[in-house]
């Protein structure tokens, strides 16, 4: 008599939770990545585990204000800090679309170390996209340098955020930030709230409302460099989340800055930020991929191994279904911010509708996969050493940044309803 | 803007403006070096123009494109440097499709189509 044995477990099978899956010559082409983002991808997969992943625990635990500038220097070596920059000035080149899976790259082992360069990146987009040569020429450069430079958006007070994004809100504007003309310069007075890079970024995008304008009429970007007169860096925010990345109070007394530095001219502010968020979200959205993914990849693990009832987790209806379920949600997230993506790289203005609703899921994928994961791994999950209390706790910031799901869902129906494109 | 309210008027000078440039080598070869033509979608008064360094042509032709759809109008004052393409952009009077990422060769490009362009328009403007 022979017996037969069981079917081998095969806890690491590729699945399309790999990204290198988009790689096989079996996908039809248009899910596969350009060369270029495979290329980038694998880069910082390697970055990712090999600098990134041995420093998360000492990271996420040490104190509100530090700041590992080490790994940050590492990954600017792989031109993580240039990479939408376009390739003729020195960049990478990669668009949203490579900015994007570089995210999930980098937030499948720490979401925290992602959104330091993705909130970087998206500072620098009101420089790149400004079209404006003397503003690149003045401050690009430093991103090409050997040393990394980091820049970042200033966008939240406490009397307003992300609702500014929503134009039936707009009137909020009135009560935020001024701009004074004097001459040829601006005088910027006012405090922004919850920074990311705000303490260690050289300059900012920042948000302000020029006096005497109705609204949001008034409301103006300005490039300001973080070391100008009358800013002052203020405490960081003790999160309990994204603890590798600071998120500062920053404070403007009688900042001056020159003309030159407006970023559209007088006003505009609100239409750079129905560009610029969609870059954003996609980004954020890959985030909360990476999060999921990560959640999923424990979970799998965990579930293969784990023996109960003489059966490994997995083999028990109930946590295959769970399981199951966190595999849709990772696939769905990915195609959803790839497609937004994707939009970035190919229209602009691009259409608020696919970046919201990427966003939309991803964040919520990311919470659900994450409690889901908790749940499978139990009691080792509740403890630091399998990394899924971390993904929770993160799974719920990116809720927050650059859209929480109630203005998502005003930029979603608006779409629906013909209400904004 | 009586120059552009008639399409055939309006393409007519669009076209002139867009071979003369052809004419000019250096044009040509920024042109050639963007691997990249330029499809100018003018809803209004609704006409099309496809600009490469073969030409002038009045539908779309093989090859990676930036697609611009815009009016006459707001291609009259980019043209003249009185609106910066992000600015048309995102004020939602230009729209364009195709590797965006390479949107920034238009500045290389636009000098010399404007220049053709004001030279033909100008004299006629009302």
């Amino acid at each position: 008599m022979t017996t037969t044995a069981p079917p081998a477990t095969t806890p690491h099978a590729p699945t399309l939770s790999d990204l290198r899956a988009l790689d096989g010559a079996a996908m039809p082409s248009m899910f596969r990545l350009p060369p270029e983002v495979e290329e980038l991808r694998d880069e910082v997969r390697h970055y990712a585990e090999t600098v990134v992943r041995p420093r998360v625990l000492a990271n996420d635990l040490a104190p509100a204000d530090d700041f590992d500038w080490d790994t940050i220097r590492k990954g600017h070596e792989l031109g993580l800090l240039r990479l939408t920059i376009p390739k003729e000035l020195g960049g990478r080149g990669v668009g949203v679309l490579g900015c994007a899976v570089a995210m999930e790259e980098l937030a499948a082992v720490c979401a925290s170390t992602a959104l330091v360069f993705g909130a970087s990146l998206l500072g620098q987009t009101s420089v790149l996209f400004s079209g404006d040569r003397q503003l690149q020429s003045r401050f690009l450069p430093a991103f090409l340098g050997d040393e990394p430079v980091l820049a970042c958006n200033a966008i939240t007070e406490d009397a307003a955020g992300c609702d500014l994004l929503i134009p039936e809100n707009a009137g909020h504007a009135a009560d935020v930030m001024t701009a004074r003309r004097d001459g040829d310069h601006y005088v910027l007075t006012g405090v922004k709230r919850f920074i990311t890079n705000g303490k260690v970024a050289d300059w900012a995008a920042v948000f302000a409302n020029l006096e005497g304008h109705e609204g949001a009429t008034g409301l103006t970007v300005f490039v300001v460099p973080l070391d100008s007169e009358g800013v002052t860096r203020g405490e960081v925010a003790d999160k309990m989340g994204y603890r590798a990345c600071l998120g500062t109070t920053l404070h403007f007394d009688e900042v001056r800055v020159p003309e030159e530095n407006v970023i559209f001219g007088e006003g505009r502010a609100l239409d750079y930020l129905a560009v610029q968020s969609n870059q954003a979200r996609s980004i954020v959205a890959a985030i909360s991929t990476g999060v999921a993914r990560a959640a999923l990849t424990i979970a799998k693990d965990f579930a293969g191994e784990r023996v109960q009832g003489g059966k490994p987790l997995h083999e028990h209806q109930f946590t295959a279904r769970k399981l199951a379920e966190m595999s849709a949600k990772v696939e769905a997230a990915r195609l959803l911010y790839l497609q937004a993506a994707y939009q970035a790289d190919h229209m602009l203005p691009a259409p608020v509708y696919g970046p919201a609703v990427a966003k939309l899921f991803a964040d919520r994928a990311a919470v659900e996969v994450a409690e889901e994961a908790m749940s499978i791994v139990g009691a080792r999950g509740y403890c630091r050493e399998y990394g899924v209390e971390k993904l929770v706790r993160e799974s719920f910031g990116a809720r927050i940044y650059e859209g929480t799901p109630e203005v998502l869902a005003l930029a979603i129906t608006g779409a629906l309803y013909g209400r904004r494109p | 803007m009586t120059l552009h309210t008639d399409a055939e008027r309006s393409r007519a000078l669009y076209r002139g403006a867009f071979a003369a440039a052809l004419d000019d080598a250096a044009f040509v070869t920024v042109l050639k070096e963007a691997d990249l033509r330029l499809h100018f979608v003018l809803a209004d008064p609704g006409y099309e123009l496809s600009l490469g360094p073969d030409g002038v042509h009045d539908r779309p032709t093989p090859g990676p494109a930036l697609r611009l759809e815009l009016s006459a109008a707001t291609l009259h004052e980019i043209l003249l440097g009185r609106l910066p393409v992000p600015r048309a952009v995102v004020t939602r009077r230009l729209a364009v499709k195709g590797p965006v990422t390479r949107l920034r060769l238009l500045g290389d490009l636009l000098p010399f189509l404007g220049r053709e362009y004001a030279r033909l328009a100008l004299p006629t403007a009302h």
